[in-house]
């Protein structure tokens, strides 16, 4: 079920009118029956796997918790991880595993017959796997307490507002929230649906029409050199922000609807002016269980120099691959790992540089400069992220600015646009609808639009709400609707 | 209590929406829901389907299916109807559209042919839509609108439409004027240099569309479907536009592939004394009515003579058309 269906538009107000009328005791019961039959929308077979890994889960905190020896303790941990991540590498990475190593070995004249997994990908499976793990070690080190009751980590394992891509949450902000008492509120009820809208609006009006421009382009990027390369990279840029906070506002939007309070999991992460600073701003809940699970682990920044480094770039090489079972994620995640060990070199220069700038627009003009060059790395790291393989993806990079003098006639660009889905006045308004995200981001880096809106006179507020409604409604192009990008990891 | 303050104010916020919704309906200008005969089917062709007649004419065929088609671009057009009902004495109905691509020529054969059988068929084409770049997609996206009426409530294209719509019915004059905003020599020689450098600047072989449509007659014939190609005149100051973007190998190749077809294809797109003749046509690409009544002649009723059976003898002369 795909959170911007007409399926979903139904779905949600009876799961919420039927979480108020039911008794509190059952509620646990109502969500899970909720977000199971959201989960089995897709496949129902797949279930039985999400139904699996959270009796491994379950099982493996109540055998953490239940014994003070070290050493079956650390058993339980480790039996748990390996069965969890086994599922996840045998549905998702056991067919590039057994490619990449055919490719490698015929690369030495051996060849090896491996047999082909056909098993489809389950949706969301990365997600919550890793909301597992977190449970997991959490309850081993003592930070988390153990879920006795099954209906709830039930519930907590799969909570369909955040089940099939996160935000990927850690088991002392959730969990305790099954049980508190959640009665109707006005102000909750207006902020979900205002959280709801928005996400809405960046995920149908912005980052589906930018998908069909985008889409075109890098299915056969061969076909293009110059402006539409250039175009359409920059457009995959916000396409993919707006879809996933999009995304990820109506899940926490929906969550308020009943009375949950999710992790946010993104902060205006295109105003970041260095690379360290997007990663605190994009993707949170997993930037941070990166952190915490496995940079930190792995001795962070408290080790030797080149350990440093190499905990950096293995963390991010390994989020790359997080994201799909392919080497352009891998490409990707290096990409990044490079970039914040180079920045590692260059923090503190330019800390200092801009303590010595004075000047007010001096220093504005740094930090905008920093700006566009964190916003351009990221930008060219999405080119690998997004291309079909690395020769698309050599092809783009290498051909973005091809033609850049013949960029002003136009009658010549118009014809270069042809066949891409979008016509004038669609690449138009896409121009339009991402001005209009980057000007909301900027307001609510600023202490918030919602907040700033809510002390304003009821008008003003509506007047708003209808201008989102009509962007929504009119601008949205339903028929052409995509997939949630994050749905495939 | 909250709860009801909730209900309530939702209402009234929601009321303009629902209102709006009520408007569509009655307005109905593409005869969606088909139950408001408040406007004129003449006041909608002239005011809505003019806009996107993709739309229209897609859910005209959804209303009322036909086992006999003409699908093709605007040059479909100046094919007439009734005498084709004619000759034939069958009726046809003509699921055509401005600008339609052929790709989409044959996602509405298969739209139209998923609601019932496709007895015959008749394709109009030609050359300038034979580019992989000469890419749409309407079809699957009416098709979405078809599927769930909440997107035909909200849609911008039919908010302008039934805007039209009911403005003509108050002014009692069309609101939309489709000709173009220049002299006939003028627009003749913008469709010359301009709209020919669209078409063939940006060229590539449709490879993967020819095979689908070798694919969709093998289909249709399995079926018993006839189907028939008609490659539409153009003038020769148009046709002459292909060997000065170098796309004569390309040419040939288009004509030899569609002798290919297991299928009749009739030409009429080679220098001859009527492509020649500006009288012929409306602009460089558009037919006049006059050569359409011949062309439906010729192609229904027989024999041919501006048109030629495209068989691979015809198709190896066509590097002599060339200019």
């Amino acid at each position: 079920m795909l959170f911007n269906s007409l399926h979903y538009l139904i779905y949600l107000p009876i799961v919420v009118g039927g979480y108020y009328l039911c008794p509190h005791r059952w509620r646990w019961l109502l969500l899970l029956i909720a977000s199971y039959y959201f989960y089995m929308c897709w496949k129902a077979e797949y279930a039985i796997l999400l139904l699996i890994s959270t009796s491994v889960a379950y099982a493996a905190g109540l055998g953490i918790a239940g014994t003070e020896d070290e050493g079956k303790r650390k058993r339980y941990l480790w039996s748990s991880l390996t069965a969890l991540l086994g599922i996840l590498f045998t549905f998702k990475y056991y067919n590039f595993v057994s490619d990449s190593l055919r490719a490698l070995l015929a690369k030495f004249s051996i060849g090896i017959t491996l047999p082909y997994s056909d098993l489809l990908l389950p949706i969301g499976i990365s997600f919550y796997t890793f909301q597992k793990i977190s449970y997991i070690v959490d309850v081993y080190k003592g930070e988390a307490k153990v879920e006795k009751h099954f209906g709830v980590f039930a519930v907590y394992s799969c909570f369909f507002p955040q089940l099939v891509a996160g935000p990927i949450e850690r088991p002392k902000h959730l969990l305790h929230q099954f049980y508190e008492r959640h009665d109707f509120s006005y102000e909750n009820t207006v902020s979900g649906l205002r959280q709801i809208m928005w996400g809405v609006f960046k995920k149908v009006v912005v980052a589906d029409r930018v998908a069909i421009l985008v889409k075109s382009v890098y299915a056969d990027p061969h076909s293009y050199a110059g402006l539409p390369l250039l175009v359409a990279t920059v457009f995959f840029a916000f396409q993919i922000y707006c879809d996933f906070s999009g995304y990820t506002d109506i899940a926490l939007g929906s969550a308020k609807l009943i009375g949950f309070d999710l992790m946010a999991n993104f902060r205006q992460p295109y105003f970041s002016k260095s690379i360290p600073e997007f990663w605190r701003r994009w993707h949170i809940s997993l930037s941070t269980w990166f952190r915490d699970y496995l940079y930190i682990p792995l001795g962070g920044n408290r080790v030797a120099k080149w350990r440093w480094y190499y905990n950096l770039f293995i963390t991010f090489f390994i989020s790359g691959l997080w994201h799909g079972a392919s080497w352009t994620f891998a490409a990707w995640g290096a990409l990044h790992g490079i970039y914040m060990v180079i920045d590692s070199f260059v923090a503190g220069p330019r800390d200092r540089l801009r303590e010595r700038l004075k000047n007010g627009f001096l220093r504005a003009a740094f930090d905008g400069l920093n700006l566009a060059l964190t916003f351009a790395l990221v930008t060219i790291a999405w080119i690998p992220f997004r291309a079909a393989n690395f020769s698309d993806a050599w092809f783009v990079f290498t051909h973005l600015f091809t033609g850049v003098t013949h960029w002003t006639d136009l009658g010549a660009t118009s014809i270069q646009f042809r066949g891409m889905g979008l016509n004038g006045i669609e690449l138009m308004l896409s121009v339009i609808f991402i001005g209009i995200v980057v000007i909301y981001d900027w307001f609510d880096s600023r202490g918030g639009v919602w907040n700033s809106l809510q002390v304003k006179p009821l008008p003003v507020r509506w007047a708003f709400y209808y201008a989102l409604m009509i962007l929504v409604l009119f601008f949205g192009p339903y028929n052409q609707a995509q997939n949630f990008i994050y749905f495939q990891f | 209590m909250a709860f009801r303050w909730f209900l309530i104010r939702g209402l009234i916020f929601a009321s303009p929406f629902i209102a709006w919704a009520a408007a569509v309906v009655v307005v109905d200008p593409f005869d969606y829901f088909n139950v408001s005969h408040v406007y004129t089917e003449d006041n909608k062709i002239k005011n809505a389907a003019s806009l996107n007649w993709v739309v229209f004419n897609m859910l005209k065929e959804k209303h009322a299916p036909s086992e006999n088609l003409i699908i093709g671009d605007s040059r479909a057009e100046s094919l007439p109807l009734d005498q084709i009902d004619e000759l034939t004495g069958q009726k046809f109905f003509k699921l055509s559209a401005n600008a339609l691509k052929l790709n989409e020529s044959f996602d509405l054969y298969d739209f139209a042919n998923s609601i019932r059988p496709v007895k015959r068929v008749v394709f109009t084409l030609n050359f300038n839509e034979f580019n992989e770049f000469a890419f749409a997609d309407r079809v699957h996206s009416v098709e979405s609108l078809i599927k769930n009426p909440l997107i035909y409530l909200f849609d911008r294209s039919v908010a302008q439409a039934g805007y039209y719509v009911v403005k003509a019915a108050h002014t009692a004059k069309a609101s939309v004027d489709m000709t173009p905003p220049m002299t006939n020599n003028d627009f003749w020689n913008y469709i010359v240099t301009v709209r020919a450098r669209e078409h063939y600047e940006r060229f590539r072989y449709p490879e993967a569309l020819f095979l689908r449509m070798q694919k969709l007659v093998d289909q249709a014939k399995a079926q018993g479907t006839e189907v028939t190609f008609i490659i539409v005149p153009q003038h020769s100051d148009f046709q002459k536009r292909i060997h000065e973007f170098g796309l004569d190998d390309e040419y040939v190749q288009f004509k030899k592939d569609m002798s290919k077809l297991d299928a009749r294809v009739i030409d009429f797109d080679y220098p001859n004394s009527m492509t020649t003749n500006r009288e012929n046509f409306r602009d460089p690409l558009h037919y006049s009515d006059a050569f359409g009544k011949e062309i439906a002649d010729e192609v229904f009723r027989g024999p041919l003579n501006h048109g030629k059976l495209l068989d691979a003898a015809w198709a190896q002369q066509s590097s002599q058309y060339l200019f």
